[in-house]
């Protein structure tokens, strides 16, 4: 298992945000957790990325405990909804910033970062700043930024939600083909049953700070909570 | 409505031109007395005598410089600082409008109110003294400032840098500085402002002895001596002017 | 290093920040009332022989302090209210071209004057030798420098009230231009053209409600430094009434120390004043600073 959460818990004032979630996934996977604003799957997310801490329960990252590791050590990148790419860096730049902070040799760079951007389809708009970029565009780049740094882990909190429905698709295939080639293991969270299935390897469902894993796709369809069955019901009644 | 519009706009760009021209020319004037508009005479002895004449024009112009140099470094860090640790307080919509207290004040009032402890730490009638009592006027001035910085945005800029593999310093350095500094550079030179045409604070805490240019120009004036006081008029206009024509926002502020 | 250490280098930071704003913003604001508060009730200070009212009591004898106030209310008063019927409609005339266009240089450049530059270039200006005075003899309007009027330490104080208009209106015109571009006024104009309003009718119901209404606490802060100014009535005002920062520190710097208590308790006037004011129009709230909520 590359990722093992136990039992973790969350409160902020009297609300609670989460409670004894736990969930387990392999490498080279994804999960997608589907739930509506509001379920606590951000707040899951930066749990495990280290931005938020949790008031009990335990991370494990190739079966270590990560709990005291702050989160530029645990690897783990955090892709949030928006690109937030950084403003004053242009797109080769934003991209090699993870390999700049590691002191990577200025050839090697280059090197990494020409042939990810040829790869995410970026070759003419290596040199642009940030504000000159599509909604698209920049979020081909923020995956660059992610993946040039091999992260054993990375999450995606609705990183298509502010797109329109076409480059949307677009990014959802880029994903998977990444995702495939790169070999990613991901948590890719969304409110939208489509792109969970769509995205995932295994899926679970957030309501109320609680998750639940799913054995397998059919079981997620049967379930009458997750919504699928409404949605069938819908199309079929039309 | 054209041709009115165009007369509004010339007769506003003479009202803000004029007095510039007004106070140059009373600079350079000879002898310039009623009923004439225009001086009898022209010389540019007394600029050059900036650099020559034993006037303390050139001290109080180094001096003056010193000061705010010194007070707007010091409070746009202080200020960059503080606007932080406030903007992650339970607090901070309280601690902010704090801050509106000191600046509201007029600053020779408020000079007055915390000379006695300027007294008491032999501060007064000292430059030290001065620059801490601008500060004390500066300083809530750049918190509110920059206190717009620390938003949302920011902090998630902070996250994905961390989730990237950034400590904190990498972060400061990297990511925060470069996008803070359009708005520190306006704190900065904004808050120079402050100190450069600061005059009542100055003279009670300064007891007269720190002679920034402001204090010349009311000696002058007192002494009603027009020219030399046009002279350093002109002296204290440049570098406003300067940076106005660089970046308007360096000059304007409003903290609403 | 771990998260525990972060967290503390985070806390220590954090630690530092706040003993800067409690040593730069708070203490000195507060030590300095307390001081005063002190002093204006004779319990310390050169003179100071126990607590008593005797110095209190002399500020409001004479209606000093009361004249003063009002005067410097009438100067802000004034001096803001003219400014603003000068730079509104320029606003609507002139809209997003104020600060946009290539003249607009010249909305920005009085900005570069400081108080006392502008109070002596006001001296100069409107002085019975001044500039106006001399246009006035070459037109023949007058024939001696005595006929000029008093502009200038006259009982209406409108030397000093000019100045203040001098350096409120360019103030108040890029400001208000701003605020025309972020309130997207002008979108708002042609939604209420095309709902059959007229120029003068957007003008007074759209226009200007919405300006005043996002300037508010602009306006009050103006206001609250206008009231405390100092530089411009030293230089151009009268003896009496003065306003009251002249006021206050002719009161410390007197030989007479027995008018120091005074001038303390007066600081106390102003100083509570001005909180009250900020007070009543500018509450923080868990929606921010907003107005008399």
């Amino acid at each position: 298992m590359l990722l093992t959460v136990e039992n973790i818990n969350k409160r902020f004032y009297a609300e609670t945000v989460l409670q004894n979630v736990g969930l387990v996934l392999e490498q080279h996977r994804t999960l997608s957790i589907l739930g509506k604003s509001g379920c606590g799957k951000t707040t899951l997310l930066k749990i495990i990325a280290g931005l938020v801490f949790q008031d009990s329960g335990n991370i494990f990252l190739n079966g270590i405990n990560i709990n005291s590791l702050p989160p530029n050590l645990r690897r783990i990148v955090y892709m949030s909804q928006e690109p937030l790419l950084f403003p004053h860096l242009d797109v080769f730049e934003n991209i090699a910033y993870g390999l700049r902070i590691r002191k990577e040799g200025p050839a090697a760079i280059e090197t990494k970062v020409d042939q990810l951007v040829g790869k995410l389809g970026l070759q003419e708009h290596k040199r642009k700043m940030p504000h000159q970029l599509s909604g698209g565009q920049k979020q081909r780049v923020n995956f660059g930024r992610s993946l040039i740094i091999n992260p054993p882990l990375l999450l995606l909190d609705e990183p298509f939600s502010n797109l329109d429905t076409q480059t949307r698709r677009e990014m959802q295939q880029l994903f998977k083909e990444i995702a495939g080639e790169f070999k990613i293991t991901s948590i890719f969270v969304t409110h939208d049953i489509k792109e969970a299935l769509l995205m995932c390897d295994s899926i679970g469902y957030m309501k109320e700070g609680q998750l639940t894993i799913y054995d397998n796709k059919n079981s997620f369809i049967s379930d009458s909570n997750t919504g699928v069955q409404q949605e069938i019901a819908f199309w079929q009644s039309l | 409505m054209g041709g009115l519009k165009k007369a509004i706009v010339i007769i506003g760009i003479v009202l803000s031109v004029f007095p510039f021209v007004f106070l140059a020319l009373l600079s350079i004037a000879q002898d310039w007395r009623f009923p004439f508009l225009l001086p009898s005479y022209y010389q540019s002895a007394r600029w050059a005598g900036i650099f020559t004449e034993s006037n303390d024009l050139l001290k109080s112009l180094a001096l003056s410089f010193a000061i705010a140099i010194m007070v707007a470094a010091f409070s746009t860090i202080a200020g960059f600082m503080i606007s932080r640790t406030i903007s992650l307080n339970v607090k901070r919509k309280l601690l902010l409008f704090a801050c509106y207290f000191p600046l509201a004040l007029s600053p020779v009032i408020y000079s007055l109110l915390i000379n006695h402890y300027f007294i008491l730490l032999n501060l007064s009638g000292t430059i030290t003294g001065v620059i801490i009592a601008q500060l004390l006027i500066a300083v809530p001035f750049s918190i509110l400032l920059l206190s717009s910085f620390w938003s949302g945005y920011i902090r998630s800029l902070e996250d994905i840098a961390a989730t990237l593999g950034s400590n904190f310093s990498q972060s400061f350095f990297k990511v925060l500085l470069p996008v803070a500094r359009p708005q520190l550079l306006v704190c900065f030179f904004q808050t120079f402002l402050i100190s450069w045409f600061e005059f009542g604070l100055t003279t009670i805490i300064g007891v007269g002895k720190v002679q920034t240019l402001t204090l010349k120009v009311f000696e002058y004036i007192g002494e009603a001596n027009m020219y030399y006081a046009a002279l350093s008029s002109c002296i204290i206009i440049l570098p406003p002017a300067l940076f106005l024509w660089v970046n308007k926002k360096f000059v304007f502020s409003n903290l609403n | 290093m771990t998260l525990e250490n972060m967290l503390l280098k985070n806390k220590l930071l954090n630690r530092a920040g706040a003993a800067c704003f409690l040593l730069l913003v708070i203490i000195p604001f507060v030590a300095g009332i307390i001081y005063s508060m002190l002093y204006a009730l004779g319990l310390t200070g050169i003179l100071s022989k126990g607590f008593t009212t005797e110095h209190l009591g002399r500020v409001f004898e004479n209606g000093e302090v009361f004249r003063s106030l009002a005067y410097s209310f009438y100067i802000a008063f004034t001096g803001i209210f003219i400014a603003l019927v000068i730079a509104m409609p320029a606003v609507l005339l002139f809209k997003a071209a104020v600060t946009k266009s290539k003249w607009s240089f010249f909305s920005y450049l009085p900005l570069a004057l400081p108080a006392i530059v502008t109070a002596f270039f006001s001296f100069q200006l409107l002085g019975k030798s001044g500039v106006l005075s001399r246009a006035a003899f070459r037109v023949n309007v007058i024939n001696s420098i005595q006929q000029f009027p008093d502009l200038i330490n006259d009982p209406y104080s409108i030397g000093i009230i000019v100045t203040h208009v001098l350096m409120a209106t360019p103030f108040f015109l890029i400001f208000f231009s701003n605020v025309y571009q972020s309130e997207k006024i002008e979108e708002l104009t042609k939604v209420s053209a095309s709902l059959g309003a007229s120029i003068t009718q957007t003008a007074l119901k759209i226009a200007m409600p919405v300006l005043l209404k996002k300037g508010r606490i602009t306006i009050l802060l103006y206001f609250i430094f206008v009231f405390g100014s100092y530089e411009i009535p030293l230089i151009l005002g009268q003896q009496s009434p003065q306003m009251i920062s002249v006021l206050i520190v002719r009161k410390m710097q007197r030989f007479n120390l027995l008018d120091i208590p005074q001038g303390y308790f007066l600081s106390l006037i102003y100083t509570i004043t001005v909180i009250a004011l900020l007070l009543i129009f500018l509450k923080p709230s868990k929606k921010g600073i907003i107005w008399g909520d």
